[in-house]
């Protein structure tokens, strides 16, 4: 045996030995562990999403409202195509004789119903356009106040909402392994041993490949 | 599970890392056999064994993020094993007996030989195996750990030193006491 190798003969007859496997229910149990681990969506998370779905539905309904209202104008000036005719011409080819003649009729003739309403209406669509852009307005500005800068992370100013959103991780130990096993130390020292055996086996959990010093294994 | 067949250890544990779920199958399906050994020789009842080898396969898993290739894959899972062997054995009472067999080292030189030994005439191999297999029950603890790591992880020392936090001389010295001591204890059937 050289360099603490295995003697050959021992090793040879150790490696014939090697027939034993785990039970296919525990195969079974590992990977579908394995699996389940990853298949967790970390941005399905309802509360990350519920801002964007809000300003999407927000949006449509806006859209909706303000289709609605244009669908409804053209209703209420439909006897009249006449003066929606001439309106088009004057600006495609301005004909002296016509204008003169429209601007004649508009002084001498009173409005008629009709074309009140349209003008109501034109007077009512910068305020009805301004209360749907209103809410996109508000909405953006959430959208901004939501948006998250990396100077925010760096800084930690959003640190609470980035733990609520993040995923798995996020909720794993912040102690760096040396700050707890000191931790751990001082409970022992105090005497608080279950205490400080629960904080171990949490230790144990979250950093599974880490060295503990032998002063910490004893019981 | 081919496509992954001439991938190494550590680019699989990786791709893992990044979602690949059977990626995990095959590094699971390399050294789940070999693992699953090295439980149940260290551990005297076998669904204790079964226990641990599923806990620290599921702790593999939820330490993936930790993870980074610098290490080799199987002396990660090793350390992790050691490590859950090791709790195991202060669970039960056992770590200072596993302190005082590395200490002894150089005291206990051997299983009494020949005390266990069969008759040369029953020298088959399966005889041979399971006198191995009972020989390696007789180890103390540190030095069976060291002897499976190389024989069925594969560790070359300095990759068993770091999976059990030792210095590369401890490792060199307990494989040698564990060879002599197999030896002793297989006699004539050797």
């Amino acid at each position: 045996m050289n360099d603490g190798h295995a003697d050959d003969d021992i090793s040879r007859l150790y490696q014939k030995s090697r027939h034993e496997q785990p039970p296919m229910r525990l195969d079974s149990a590992i990977l579908s562990e394995a699996r389940k681990a990853v298949e967790k969506k970390p941005g399905w998370n309802f509360a990350r999403w519920l801002v964007p779905l809000t300003s999407v539905a927000l949006v449509m309904l806006t859209a909706t409202l303000f289709i609605q209202t244009r669908k409804e104008q053209p209703q209420l000036l439909a006897p009249e195509p006449a003066e929606e005719m001439a309106a088009p011409r004057k600006e495609q080819a301005p004909d002296e004789g016509a204008a003169k003649q429209e601007r004649e009729m508009k002084d001498i003739a009173p409005p008629s119903p009709k074309r009140k309403a349209m003008e109501d209406v034109d007077r009512m669509q910068p305020r009805a356009n301004e209360a749907v852009r209103e809410p996109l307005k508000k909405e953006g500005a959430m959208d901004a106040s939501k948006a998250v800068t990396s100077d925010d992370i760096t800084s930690g100013r959003l640190a609470a909402p980035a733990a609520t959103l993040a995923p798995a991780p996020a909720s794993e130990p912040v102690l760096q392994p040396e700050a707890w096993l000191e931790q751990i130390l001082e409970l022992k020292h105090q005497g608080r041993d279950a205490e400080a055996s629960e904080s171990l086996e949490g230790f144990r959990l979250a950093y599974p490949d880490y060295v503990i010093p032998g002063e910490l294994m004893k019981d | 599970m081919a496509a992954y067949d001439d991938v190494a250890d550590e680019e699989l544990m990786q791709a893992y890392q990044r979602g690949d779920a059977r990626a995990f199958e095959s590094l699971y399906a390399r050294h789940k056999g070999a693992l699953y050994r090295f439980m149940l020789r260290s551990c005297a009842n076998p669904s204790t064994a079964e226990e641990l080898f599923q806990e620290i396969w599921v702790r593999v898993i939820k330490a993936r993020g930790g993870y980074r290739p610098a290490a080799k894959f199987a002396t990660w899972l090793y350390r992790i094993a050691s490590n859950r062997l090791i709790d195991h054995y202060r669970q039960q009472g056992k770590w200072d007996q596993y302190v005082e067999d590395d200490r002894l080292d150089e005291a206990a030189d051997c299983v009494a030989a020949g005390e266990h030994e069969q008759p040369e005439q029953q020298a088959h191999s399966n005889r041979q195996m399971q006198r191995l297999l009972f020989c390696l029950e007789q180890l103390p603890a540190p030095q069976l750990q060291t002897f499976l790591l190389k024989e069925e992880a594969g560790l070359a020392i300095e990759e068993i030193a770091a999976a059990v936090s030792c210095d590369r001389e401890a490792i060199k010295s307990r494989m040698r006491y564990a060879i002599r001591k197999l030896r002793q204890c297989m006699g004539s059937l050797l």
